[in-house]
Formats: structure tokens, sequence, C-alpha cells
């Protein structure tokens, strides 16, 4: 697949000294952002020597954090479980969230539209609190399912409300011209609405795929059974810093990991989405709309 | 500034603008019933979406009546006793809580001014650049710290800015002694926004590419034939095309004012003080959640919820009329 | 035929109807499983004390004649006696809420402890596991739902803890093991009389009690420092004691590593500081009436000396943070980086710092300080509550005597005392497995990470035997100078006249107090503030909760 890499025939080159200045400030950003990240993933690869002399760079190389995490197949069953987790719910909560974002684009001909829209508005504003969703989990028999950490969460307010917003940006002409060629709001949403919002729906599949990977407190708190804990929740047993309990030492606890351990940790977390991101960025291509209006 | 490009085409939401200037405009009336019958398919689009915020939001909710509560959570509502707005005024006559407002407010115009527009800022600029390599490789760097938990993003923070860290000594050798600015109270806002800024800047771009990336590039094209430049284009192409997206988002920051990070301040509050380190979450927090009063904890969310929604509304009103168009 | 519309309508109508009021009604259902009823169970009523048998003894311990100190063991037992013949349990599931400390355990299919555990007691035992930065929200949940399992470990020193055990979610275990009654339980006769009394409320028994030593933590510090900074051995008095640790700060590298006397300001070290100013116990007695020790002048001189250690650049800059950075601090101490560090017996043995640190850094010597009074004067202690947590038993699972018994079985098992077959089993796993024996009889770790974890998820209950100090062999040099210098912390312990008395704005204040506590004492020691603002402190203490506290527990204390 060819990139451009070339000026379009309508820009102008930029000046010598808006390069230099683009070039420092986008040089200081990378820095800034890619050290930390860096930082820690040359400490995970440390051996625990190295890594208690608390240097900037390490000067060893060994895998013993990562053995140790992955040893005993818990990390490795938990990885399964969020892979599972994230691509089901990813893909249910677009199917709903796309249907509602565009069941409400046109508030002013649908009555009572607009009022559902305010009221799933509201819902970002106002929170319940711990106890009453728990309550209402467990009446729905989910407590210990996995189906509580998707269902809950299925349609974020948030990403249903950017994905009307795209929707609503859409040429009017290519919509009114399918109506009028008989098509159904089924066919026009199929057929007109969801290809042309390819990059939109990159980016919010992409906020609840993270969103999924990372949930952690509604596993947390749905979950009773050890077995059934996504990674977030294992990984955060390698990292706990503080209890909420007192500050006195508890007794027969086991020593904490070590600082290595740690940094594997983040990795070993962040990693799968690090990969699939890629994928998404394949949908930020140019000019998506470009020819639609000819067509 | 000139008519957003974008009247050219015709979107289902500039439609919605023309049609708020005729109104008063004769329209041909239909019946209530008429016009539900009409868009039965919409429905089918709408009913599920909705019955699931009914459900998972708007039920729960009817938990926050214990805020006139005092609630414990064995006895649950039925069994706790009620304290009509004992938990309200409880909230207001605490000698913290304006401190903790002020915190909150100050933080929060902070980050609007500064790190609301930074990724646009950023996603312009990305945008500008030519070579797609680079551009892939800088986006993919950018989002990297979004990733990172707050206790690890305060914690490495803490080991280059910190007192023992590079800065400080780097600092001391030129003469300037003992800063620390993790541990100082008057630039903590200023910390807090920076940290903001460094942890979502790029994740934030991602949704302006995308607003970017569904410009056609015609509008380009026409307007440098018409003799724009690059900074003219970027104003009169590029910008329009955001406006609907950051009016989105700005109307929905000014509903949420009242709060700001909660475990990022939590983590650095022992060392700030609670002078500058109080916000509204966490003087709910020690006293409600910590402190077992659950009732106290849901008084706070509602009050909270209905200034957010009185924020909304205002700002949602002031965006039609600078003709933005609002969210609803 | 029904009208097409009509159909449709009602279709719709009692969809809504059904989700929302299933919904609804589920949860305002779940809203009154939770179960209590009045808030009466905390009635006072005398304390009658169960019986107290004093455990097994274990030949060759250093046994201490200072009470409060439990018997050092540096040998391991020659032979393991029995205290559970025969396993107590009918094979029936019993579930429990308990803590998570390391990585989650395998699964009950492949994880050789747990199948041991069931075994032994004969039960089918279903742990849920909980992160410590979790345990509360989790428990509030579990309460308020009403599933509470059979066993739960409850630190009652928390809001949530202190309002379930307040509200009748577990037995009210007062009758079942008072006097004699409590033999059926030999194991959990073991649990002194004090310890009783100051886990009880209001005279109830909610929950078997984990026995504290007087003291649990204590300062260790780096004696090759010491010398390197041209000081032989401990000052005498306050003044000589911060002149040393100054020149400490000086030095800026020891043994080769970035150095620094005191690196996390924790809460150990404010009471170290108030141990040279004999500022007292948390709650004091003065002419009968309760006073707290942050309004007394020796508390404000201790905060004046710590800002004076600030000020001469004995602490770390970050030490604020690292303060609340448990691990971190460890670990800079453990790498050789800190001079002074507070940790129990579980973390200079069990984890091994002392060990850890000196195969890092060849030449550190670490050796327990024992800090002079500011004066040259004694030093006083606070002494520990005397229990860290119990183990609640539910209400409702008590209310069958049978069950009731069973539970107590289990606990009754869990806590065997030192020596016994059932307590190497509860703590160290099976031989083969978590470790084996060598010809001296001393325990060897295996180093099978899994499987230790394995057991690591599973023992902890959160029903600890009676405390006893086993130092490992590796760490055999220290017990000499360990066993001298904790004796006399040891001996300097005053008790609290507060242990015991239940206060309900105590637990449900004390995370709002806690925060006013960091706030002033990090900022007066820092120079934030300066140490007058003590007054601030007092006044704004006052009005959050203190004086209510002051009534509450001088109310509990005339009627004692």
């Amino acid at each position: 697949m060819t990139q451009l890499s070339v000026r379009p025939a309508w820009a102008e080159p930029p000046s010598r000294g808006v390069q230099i200045a683009k070039a420092v400030v986008i040089a200081i950003i990378v820095v800034m952002m890619l050290y930390p990240f860096l930082y820690v993933v040359m400490m995970s690869f440390a051996s625990p020597q190295a890594a208690a002399s608390g240097t900037f760079l390490p000067t060893s190389f060994s895998i013993e954090a990562y053995k140790n995490i992955l040893a005993g197949g818990v990390v490795t069953r938990a990885l399964v479980v969020s892979a599972g987790i994230t691509i089901v719910g990813t893909v249910l909560s677009m199917v709903f969230t796309t249907t509602l974002a565009y069941g409400l684009t046109r508030t002013r001909d649908v009555p009572f539209s607009r009022t559902v829209l305010v009221l799933v508005l509201c819902t970002m504003l106002f929170g319940a609190g711990i106890i009453p969703n728990y309550l209402l989990v467990r009446s729905l028999g989910l407590i210990d399912s996995w189906w509580a950490l998707i269902v809950p969460g299925l349609i974020s307010a948030f990403n249903m409300i950017v994905v009307r917003n795209f929707f609503m940006e859409l040429p009017g002409e290519l919509i009114e011209s399918a109506k009028l060629d008989g098509a159904s709001e089924f066919q026009v949403f199929l057929r007109i609405v969801l290809p042309l919002s390819k990059s939109v729906l990159a980016v919010i599949a992409l906020f609840y795929a993270v969103g999924y990977w990372n949930s952690f407190f509604n596993a947390m708190i749905y979950l009773n059974d050890a077995a059934k804990w996504p990674v977030q929740l294992v990984l955060n047993q390698y990292v706990v810093q503080g209890s909420t309990l007192t500050d006195l030492q508890p007794p027969n606890v086991p020593p904490p990991p070590s600082d290595t351990i740690q940094k594997a940790v983040i990795v070993l977390s962040t990693l799968p989405i690090l990969i699939a991101y890629p994928f998404a960025q394949k949908y930020f291509t140019k000019g998506v709309l470009t020819g639609a209006i000819k067509g | 500034m000139s008519a957003p490009v974008h009247d050219a085409v015709s979107s289902p939401r500039a439609r919605e603008r023309v049609a708020d200037s005729l109104a008063g405009a004769a329209r041909p009336r239909r019946t209530l019933w008429e016009r539900i019958k009409r868009e039965k398919a919409m429905y089918v689009f709408i009913v599920p979406g909705f019955v699931f915020f009914l459900v998972f939001a708007y039920v729960p909710l009817l938990g926050n009546v214990v805020a006139f509560q005092d609630f414990s959570p064995y006895l649950g509502i039925f069994g706790s006793s009620w304290v009509g707005f004992q938990n309200f005024v409880d909230i207001f006559q605490d000698p913290e809580v304006l401190t903790a407002v002020r915190n909150t407010l100050v933080i929060s115009l902070l980050q609007i001014v500064f790190s609301f527009p930074a990724p646009i800022l950023l996603a312009l600029l990305l945008n500008s650049l030519v070579s797609e390599r680079l551009k892939r490789f800088v986006q993919s760097v950018v989002y990297l710290p979004h990733f990172i938990s707050w206790v690890i993003v305060i914690s490495i923070w803490q080991q280059v800015l910190g007192g023992a860290g590079p800065v400080a000594a780097l600092l001391d050798k030129i003469g300037i002694h003992h800063v620390n600015i993790m541990t100082n109270p008057d630039t903590f806002a200023a910390l807090v926004t920076s940290q903001v800024i460094w942890k979502d800047v790029g994740w934030g771009t991602i949704i302006f590419f995308a607003a970017i990336l569904a410009i056609p590039q015609e509008l380009y094209e026409s307007a440098a034939t018409d003799g724009a430049g690059s900074w003219r284009r970027m104003w009169h192409v590029t910008m329009p095309g955001l406006i609907p997206i950051i009016a989105l988002l700005l109307i929905l920051t000014i509903g949420n004012v009242l709060t700001v990070g909660f475990e990022q301040i939590l983590l650095q509050q022992p060392a700030i003080g609670t002078e500058r380190g109080e916000v509204i979450d966490t003087f709910v927090y020690f006293r409600g959640i910590a402190g077992g009063d659950w009732g106290l904890a849901a008084a706070a969310s509602l009050f909270k919820g209905v200034i957010g929604t009185l924020l909304v509304v205002g700002a949602n009103k002031l965006a039609k009329r600078i003709g933005t168009g609002g969210i609803f | 035929m029904t009208d097409p519309t009509t159909r449709v309508t009602l279709t719709r109508r009692s969809l809504f109807t059904l989700t929302f009021g299933v919904a609804a009604t589920g949860l305002l259902a779940g809203c009154s499983t939770g179960g209590g009823t009045a808030r009466t169970v905390n009635k006072a009523q005398s304390f009658a004390a169960p019986k107290y048998v004093a455990p097994q003894a274990v030949p060759g311990g250093l046994v201490s004649k200072v009470p409060g100190m439990p018997p050092t063991y540096v040998n391991p037992p020659k032979t393991y006696f029995t205290t559970v013949p025969t396993p107590p349990g009918d094979g029936s599931a019993v579930t429990s809420f308990q803590i998570l400390w390391g990585a989650p355990p395998q699964p009950e299919a492949k994880n050789k402890y747990w199948q041991q555990l069931n075994k032994n007691i004969g039960i089918d035992f279903k742990p849920t596991l909980v992160s410590s930065d979790n345990y509360n929200d989790k428990m509030a949940t579990t309460i308020a739902s009403g599933d509470v399992p059979d066993l739960m470990f409850v630190q009652d020193s928390t809001a949530v803890g202190a309002g379930a055990i307040n509200d009748g979610v577990f037995a009210d275990l007062s009758e079942v093991l008072a006097g004699d009654k409590i033999l059926k339980y030999p194991n959990l006769a073991n649990i002194q009389t004090s310890t009783w009394k100051a886990s009880a409320k209001n005279g109830h028994i909610f929950g078997i009690p984990n026995e504290n030593p007087y003291l649990s933590n204590f300062p260790v510090i780096r004696q090759d420092a010491m010398k390197a900074a041209g000081h032989d051995s401990v000052p005498t008095d306050g003044d000589g004691f911060k002149a040393m640790l100054a020149d400490m700060g000086k030095l800026g590298k020891v043994q080769g590593k970035q150095f620094w006397p005191i690196t996390g300001l924790t809460g150990n070290i404010f009471n170290i500081a108030q141990w040279m100013f004999r500022a007292g116990t948390t709650w004091q007695l003065k002419d009968g009436k309760l006073v707290n020790v942050i309004e007394t002048d020796e508390y404000q001189a201790s905060l004046d000396y710590l800002n004076q250690l600030w000020k001469a650049n004995v602490f770390h800059p970050d030490a604020v943070s690292l303060g609340t950075q448990n691990e971190k601090n460890s670990g800079l101490f453990t790498a050789g980086q800190a001079g002074l560090h507070v940790d129990s017996v579980n973390g200079f043995f069990g984890a091994a710092i002392l060990t850890d640190l000196q195969k890092n850094t060849p030449g550190a010597d670490p050796i327990f300080l024992v800090p002079p009074g500011h004066d040259g004067g004694d030093i006083v202690l606070q002494r520990d509550a005397g229990y860290w947590g119990v183990v609640g038993i539910s209400a409702k699972a008590a209310k069958d005597p049978k069950r009731l018994a069973l539970l107590l079985q289990v606990c009754n098992y869990w806590r065997a005392p030192y020596g016994s077959k059932e307590s190497l089993f509860i703590n160290s796993g099976i031989e083969g497995v978590n470790y084996k024996f060598d010809s001296a009889g001393n325990m060897i770790p295996l180093g099978d990470d899994t499987a230790d974890n394995d057991r690591a998820g599973i023992q902890w209950l959160g029903c600890f035997n009676s405390p006893t100090t086993r130092i490992p062999l590796a760490a055999n040099k220290f017990v000499d100078d360990y066993q001298a210098k904790v004796e006399k912390l040891t001996a300097a312990t005053v008790p609290d006249p507060t242990v015991g008395l239940y206060s309900k704005t105590n637990t449900s204040a004390s995370a709002k107090l806690g925060q006013l506590a960091t706030n002033y004492q990090n900022g007066i020691v820092t120079g934030r503030m300066p140490v007058s603002d003590v007054k601030k402190y007092r006044d704004d203490w006052r009005k959050a909760g203190g004086d209510q506290i002051r009534k509450e527990f001088q109310a509990a204390l005339d009627k004692a």
C-alpha cells in the first residue's frame, strides 16, 4: 500500500524557519513522551542487582522478571480472559453505540428523541456509587460472571455522542438521494453512513477496546473467583503499593515484588494495545470523504 | 471569521441551523402519532440503547436516595434511618469545603485554558507534516503515556523532577538550591495541569485526527487555488471542520468542571498539603467513602450532578447562540 | 382479532415495565437483603473472658523475661506435635473473604496446597481473594448484598469494618466461647485474655482476634555509616543523635552508593521522635481526664526536633512521598541507600531485608537501634493495641449451631501453635513442594515460586497463631543484637487506656483526622508551616471530631 509522502500539488513548502521550529518541537515532544516508557521497558529487562543500584540506564539484560510473572500460567490465562472480554465487548459496544447514535441524529423529526438524548447526556454527570450498581448487577444474576464486565458498560454516553456528532456532519444529499431511491433507514445506515464513518468508528472502537482491556474496578468488584480474573486485576497484585487497612505492617505477608517485576508488569499490561493500535491507525488515512460528493 | 466553509455541503447539522433560523415559518402540521409512525424505523435504533441507559444508569441512580439517609450497607435502604438534608448541611458547614471548591475551580480553569487546546494544537502540528512515516511514528509515540497508570506517572515525575533528581541537581549547579517542584504548593495547580497534558495530549489528538481526516481534500485544493497560504488554509478549512467536535468536547468539559483527577491528586496530597492539594473529590473521599459515610458521598455526588447539568445546559445554549451548534 | 396498534402499544409498554420493574424490584429487594435489624447488637454487657491455656511450649526458644515479647526461635523444632488429630470437617463448602497480598494462586485443580488444606481440615474451601487496596470497597458491596461469606477477615479500625460489626454482620461469640466452653477449641484458648478484652466491643466478642506482641515495629540503623561519619556508638541524647544524623547526611555516599540518613517520612519516624520526648500514648489519662497526645507539649517538641533534622538535610528530598510508598522506601534500605529503617520481624527476617542488604552492599552493618531520650533519660513507647484484625463468622451461618461449631473448628485448625504439625502446614506448606528438611532439621525453602504463591494466596485467612519470632538460619547472626535491643524497647512500652473501648466517631472520622494529621505533621516537619501551627492543628482536630471522640471514650472509660 503506497503511502504518499509527497506534498500535494496545491501545497507550497513551508519556510526554513518554520521547518526547523516544527522539527525542534516534535523532537522535544517525542523525547518527553518516549523516554519514560523506554525507561520502564529497559528496567524490566534488568537483572535484579542492577535495578537496585537505581541508575538511569541499566547495565545488564535478563528476563528474570518476565519468567517470574509468566510462571504458573495464571497471568497467561488472565491475558486470554482479557482478550476475550475485549473482543466480545468491543463488538457488542460498537453495535449498540452506532445504532443508538444513528437513531438520535434527527432529533427534530423523531418525537421524544431529543428527550432521550438529554437523558443520556445526563448520565454522564450523575453517578450512582458502587453499592447500587453492585445490587443491580447482582439482581440480574451477573455476579461472578464475565458478562458483568461487559453489560454494565456496554454503551459509553461520551462515545455515543461523539459518533452521533460525526454522523450529523455527513453530507445530507447522499442520505436524501438514497431515501428517494427507496432505501430504508437500515439500508442507509449500513450502506452509506457506516462506510463513510470509518475514521470515527475506528477511533471509538479503539476507545472501547482500551476501556475493556484496562477494566479493573468492575472486575474487582464483580468477580469473586480468582480463576476468572482478567489481566489488569492479576497484574495489580504485583504493584499494590499501600493498603487501605492500616499502616501497621501486617503479619506473615509475602515480600513485595522487586522493581523490575513491577516494570515488567507495566509492559505486559500495555503490550497488547500497542500491538493492536497500528491496525486501527490504518483507518486514519487521508480524505475518507474525498470523491464521495462527486459519486 | 468568515462563514464556515461547510455550509456548501449540507449536513444534517447545517440543515438544523437553517431550520433554527426559520423558526416560526410555517411547516406542515402533523399529529404526534403520525410523526411517530413515520419514523418507526428510527425507534428500532433508539429503543435498545435507551433501555440500556434506563436499566444501567437510571435504576442505580435511585440509590442516590441514600443522600438523605444515615446509610449502612448491611441495613440497606429500608433499614437505615432518614436524616433529611443533614448530609448536605454537613458538607457545606465543613471548614475545608471552601478550600476544596476553590482548588478544584483553579485547577479546572487551568486545564480548560491549557490542557484542553493542547491536543488540538498537536493534531494541527502533526497534520501539517508531509511524511506519512514520521506522522505515524510520532502519533504512536505520543499516546504511550496514556497507558501508564497515575501511580507510575507520579513516580516517574518524582524521579526526574523531585529533590533527588537530575533537574534539581542541574539547578543546584547553577546556584538555585532546594528546588523541589513536587512538593511546592504554590505551583501545584500548574504541576497537575502539566501532568495531565503530558499524559493525555497524545491520546486526545486521536479524536481530532478523525475529524481532520473527514475534511474532503478538494476544499484544501480550492482554497489554495483561491490563493490561500498554509496558515489561511488551516484557519478557513481545517478549523471549521474541527469546530463541531471542539464545541462538543468543550461543553462536556465545562459540565465536568467540578471534577479534576482524583487518583492523581490523592497520590500527591501528602507532599503538597491540603491548603492547595484538597479538591472536591478528595474532600468527599476522606469523609464519605473512607469514613464510611455513604450518605454524605451520595449527597456530594448529587450536588455535583445538579451543578454539572446546569452548566451543560448553559454551555449548550451559548454554543447554539454563537453558531457552533450545541449537543442537543 | 386484536387491533395491531393496541398490541404494539401493550408490548412496548410491558417491555418497559418489565425491564424497569425487574431491575427496580431487584435493586429494592437487594436493598433489604442486608438482613440487619435495629442496632442493638452493641448494647453493653460485662465481658466474660474465655479461659486461657498457654500454647504447648517448644523447647529451644529464647524466652524473654520481658512481658509482651514473643519467644525467639533460632533452631527448628526437633519434633512436631499434633493438636488436631482428625479432620474436623464434614466435606461441606466453607467460604471466606480474605486479603490477597501477592500474585494470585493457581486454581484449585492445579493447586497442591489448596487440595491438601481441604484434606487436612475436611472441607471444600472456597476463598474470595481481594487485594488490600480494594478491600474496603469490596467488603462494603459484599455486605450490602447480604451474601456474607462464612469467615471474613475484618480490620475493625476501618469505617467499613467497624460499621459491619456494629450492624450485626458477624455472630456474637461471647456465649459460645466464654469460660470453659472455649476448651472445645483448644487452639483458640491460646489467645490471651488481654487480647480478647482489647478486641471486644462493649463486652461482646465478634471475631477471633490475632494477637500482637507489645511492639511490632523497631528501628535499625547502619553502623557502618555511623562510623564513616565519625561516631562509634549511638549518642546518648537528642542533640548528639541529631548531630550524628547530620554528619551521616553530609557523607553523600556510603559504600559507593548515594545515601540519605532517613529516606521516608513514615509514621514510624514520627513515633521515634515521640519516644525520645516521652510524648506517651495516643490517649493518656491526666487526673482521670483523657488527653490526646497532640495536645501535649512533648508532642510539639518532637515535631520541632524533626523540623531541625529536616533543616540539617537528614531527610531524602522526597521523604514525604516516600513515606507513603512502603515498597520503594524499603527498597532503598535494602539497596543500601538508607541509614535508618523501621520494620517488623516479618520485614527484617521474613522478607530477609537484613540479609539482602548485606548481599547487595558489602560492608553494610545494620544494628537494631534503641533511640536515646532527648535529655539522656528514658524513652516511652506506645504499646501495641494487642491485636491485628479479627476473623468474623457470618451471623447468618452461625444461626445453625452445628455450622458455627464447624467454622470455629476451622479457625481452631488454622491457628494451631508453633511447633505443631498443623501450624507447619499452614505456615510453611507441604514438604517436598515448598520446602525440605536437611539432616539437622532445618527447613530449606525449595524456591518454587509458583508453589509458594499457591500457599501464600490461600494461607492468609487472617487467623494467626500466637506470635513467635522465627529467625531463619541465614540471619542467625542478628539474633543476639535483636534480642537485647528489642527487649529494651518492649520493656519501655506503656498501654493506651482506650484499648478495648469503642467510640463510633473514632472510626468514622479516622480518615478525615488522618488526612489532617498528614497535612499538619508533614507541613511542620518540612517547614511549610511554622511549629506554632500545632495550635491550629489542635483546634482543627477538636472541631473535626477530636472532642467528640474524647467524650465517647471518656464515657466508656467511666462506665468500665
